[in-house]
């Protein structure tokens, strides 16, 4: 369906079909959501309770751990492969034609328009997860703790996006902020930014939702007869115990943002091309050497802020526990 | 400590009102609240005094959390005023009403210390640092804790995170407390210990609290004031005596311990005195206040085990004297409880000290005062 949509717009130029085909996508969205919330209504997963407890881990037996371990390998096996074949491509001449020695594919990305679109991704990445997390922390606090009405609205608004491809959301955005004096939007980028941090809203959204079941009432409750209003009890108890919610949404965000093509294909210009793009272009004119590098490039922004988040989440406080 | 809060409240009691003795402090009135269709809490209604230990008594999901949550403003009344010294608090958000509220699992805040859980409601209304530090030091004294405070709450036993979360609600000298089953988690023991300390720190405060308990004995042993409740109604209010020798309904009767609710008929009214048959006897006892009887009504004879005594067959006329056949008995430690078959009927009585005396078994005599039979209708 999601092939057919994008072939009724890149082969026929056929707005009304494929909004039509968007159309009957994001209704069987809404039967899903309408499932999901028949399926998880009135549970409870309250796993932090105001009593303090440790508890250890169950063990688990020697031959289910060899079996994971295993499977597990397998699938390295497989990931290593792909990326070692990029990497590898990335630094040779012509791979696997001419496997000469060479940095030459780096500094052809790292230069001129190259090295801008490098530039853009990071920060157009950055700025996204930046603002989508904490926003999506938010909506979901609203949502989960609220008692006003329409929250459902919301719920279904904030989880919409993750059923709609990205590329009907370039085209939504396109469609949707295509006037003259809203040009100031797309050209500093701003267009694209705004687009990766509502595609990429559930995941940091369910996160928080995740996250906040599992923090029991009596948490925020506590807060508010010693004095706190509910935001502040927010801020001061609930967010601390939801930094992982947040580290979710923030690196979900990041990664996915630097890595999609299809939600910026109809949203870039000239000076907001990212690296996606440019691997895409290069790929067209089979410049394998410099796609790989970008390649390899692109991957490399999403593992070092994997490496960053990681560290960081290291001198955290966790659920229920002492400091780690 | 003590004295600290004593004269914060004294001082925060006289800028609002002159304080008379029995004095109203918290009044609900007609307070009523729905989940769905079913009433939770359905038109209850009730005063606690200034400065008293009130307790709300029931069975489990009578409505005692629903009503103490509308006192600290979690849930809004669909019905009915709270009215909290004086002033009328359904509109007050929870964070301004100056109620503060222990929670049944502590809520104590897993990513702070134990005295950044103290100290939190002072840094919450901007308490200097000095100042905070300062009075949670002396709370943590207060409640035993005085060498825990950079303890994590995981770190402690049940009995200490209870103490935690009592001293974070006390160190902000609220003007109520509230408690919802604040012992209902600990072992036996250690809530016997507990329920002697929060009564000896309600009494050297002064300061109201509302407790909510399931546990009888608790609710007799701590309060100034009980009141019971069944789904969702108050069935009577008073103090734990007039609770537990003056029930008004057999409900009440049943819930608080223990008792005897023996069917009867009015003969006759006399004055202060009723004449009640019961089986092929008849009794002479004293008129129950409040409650209107004519010959011919069907009322319960409501009589706790220990007010009954057992004696040996033949002995001497001793008040009144049932004769019974012993139908099986348990050694409860402190007392031995009988149950003695009189007219058909299995009457439960207590004999205290049983070490002291020999057992009994087969055929006996019933005593019974009855100064110490209490009428209800039905
Ligand atoms: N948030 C809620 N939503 C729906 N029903 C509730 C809620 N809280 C309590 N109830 C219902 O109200 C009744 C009284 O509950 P509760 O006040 O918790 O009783 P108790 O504390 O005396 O055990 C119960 O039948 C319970 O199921
Ligand atoms: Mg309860």
């Amino acid at each position: 369906m999601r092939r057919q949509a994008y072939s009724l717009i890149s082969g026929f130029g056929d707005f009304t079909s494929a909004a039509a085909v968007s159309t009957i996508l994001l209704a069987l969205a809404l039967v899903l959501y309408v499932a999901k919330v028949r399926l998880d209504g009135g549970r409870s997963f309250v796993t932090v309770s105001g009593r303090a407890s440790s508890m250890p881990r169950p063990p688990v037996p020697g031959w289910l751990s060899s079996a994971c371990f295993a499977a597990c390998s397998v699938l390295c096996g497989m990931i290593v492969l792909v990326y070692g074949s990029l990497v590898v491509s990335a630094f040779t001449l012509t791979f696997p034609v001419n496997t000469t020695f060479t940095t030459s594919h780096f500094a052809f990305i790292f230069s001129g328009a190259n090295g801008v679109a490098l530039r853009n991704t990071l920060v157009y990445g950055l700025a996204a997860a930046t603002f989508s997390a904490p926003f999506a922390l938010l909506a979901g606090w609203l949502v989960q703790r609220g008692t006003w009405r329409g929250r459902g609205v919301l719920d279904l608004l904030l989880i919409m996006p993750a059923a709609v491809p990205g590329l009907f959301f370039g085209v939504g955005y396109v469609l949707a902020f295509n006037e003259r004096w809203l040009d100031w939007l797309s050209s500093g980028g701003l267009l694209i930014i705004l687009a990766m941090i509502f595609w990429n809203v559930p995941v940091g959204y369910q996160a928080a939702v995740a996250g906040l079941r599992q923090v029991d009432r009596s948490m925020d409750e506590a807060a508010r007869s010693l004095g706190a209003s509910s935001l502040r009890g927010f801020r001061d108890v609930l967010l601390p115990m939801l930094g992982s919610s947040l580290r979710v949404g923030f690196i979900t965000t990041f990664v996915r943002a630097v890595t999609t093509l299809s939600v910026v294909i109809f949203l870039f210009t000239s000076g907001t091309t990212v690296a996606t793009i440019r691997i895409f272009q290069l790929v067209n004119d089979l410049d394998w050497g410099g796609a790989t590098a970008f390649t390899v490039a692109d991957i490399g922004m999403a593992m070092a802020a994997l490496g960053i988040i990681a560290v960081l989440a290291r001198g955290r406080v966790a659920l229920g526990g002492a400091r780690a | 400590m003590a004295r600290v809060l004593r004269n914060a409240l004294t001082a925060a009691v006289a800028s609002e009102t002159p304080t008379r003795p029995g004095e109203i402090h918290l009044r609900l009135d007609h307070v009523t609240k729905r989940f769905g269709e079913t009433p939770a809490v359905d038109d209850i209604s009730f005063e606690v005094p200034r400065g008293s230990f009130a307790t709300l008594l029931g069975p489990s999901g009578c409505g005692k959390t629903t009503t103490l949550r509308m006192i600290a403003g979690f849930y809004d009344p669909d019905k009915g005023d709270i009215v909290l010294g004086g002033r009328r608090i359904n509109d007050l958000p929870a964070h301004r009403r100056g109620a503060a509220m222990v929670f049944q699992d502590y809520a104590l805040f897993p990513h702070m210390s134990v005295e950044d859980n103290v100290g939190y409601g002072l840094r919450v209304s901007g308490v200097a640092k000095d100042e905070r530090d300062r009075r949670v030091r002396e709370t943590l004294e207060f409640v035993g804790l005085g060498a825990l405070g950079d303890r994590w709450p995981n770190q402690l036993s049940g009995g200490q995170q209870q103490r935690v979360a009592v001293g974070r609600a006390l160190v902000l000298e609220p003007q109520i407390l509230l408690l919802d089953e604040p012992l209902s988690n600990l072992d036996a023991k250690l809530r016997v210990q507990l329920r002697w300390e929060l009564r000896a720190l309600q009494q050297r405060l002064g300061m109201t609290f509302v407790y909510v308990t399931h546990d009888q004995d608790e609710a007799l042993s701590l309060s100034d004031w009980i009141a019971v409740m069944n789904a969702g109604k108050v069935e009577q209010a008073g103090t734990p005596w007039e609770i537990y020798y003056h029930p008004r309904t057999s409900f009440l009767a049943d819930f608080v311990g223990a008792v005897n609710l023996v069917p009867g008929t009015v003969r006759e009214v006399r004055g202060d005195e009723v004449v009640v048959a019961f089986g092929e006897r008849t009794v002479t006892v004293r008129r129950p206040s409040g409650l209107a009887l004519a010959a011919g009504r069907e009322v319960r004879l409501c009589v706790r085990p220990e007010a009954l005594a057992l004696r040996p067959p033949a002995a001497d006329p001793d008040g009144f004297r049932l004769p019974g056949i012993v139908a099986r008995r348990a050694f409860l430690g402190d007392l031995m409880r009988y149950w003695v078959t009189v007219d058909g009927r299995e009457w439960i009585v207590d004999q205290p000290d049983p070490g002291a005396a020999a057992d009994f078994d087969g055929p006996v005599t019933v005593a019974v005062k009855p100064e110490r039979i209490h009428v209800i209708a039905e």
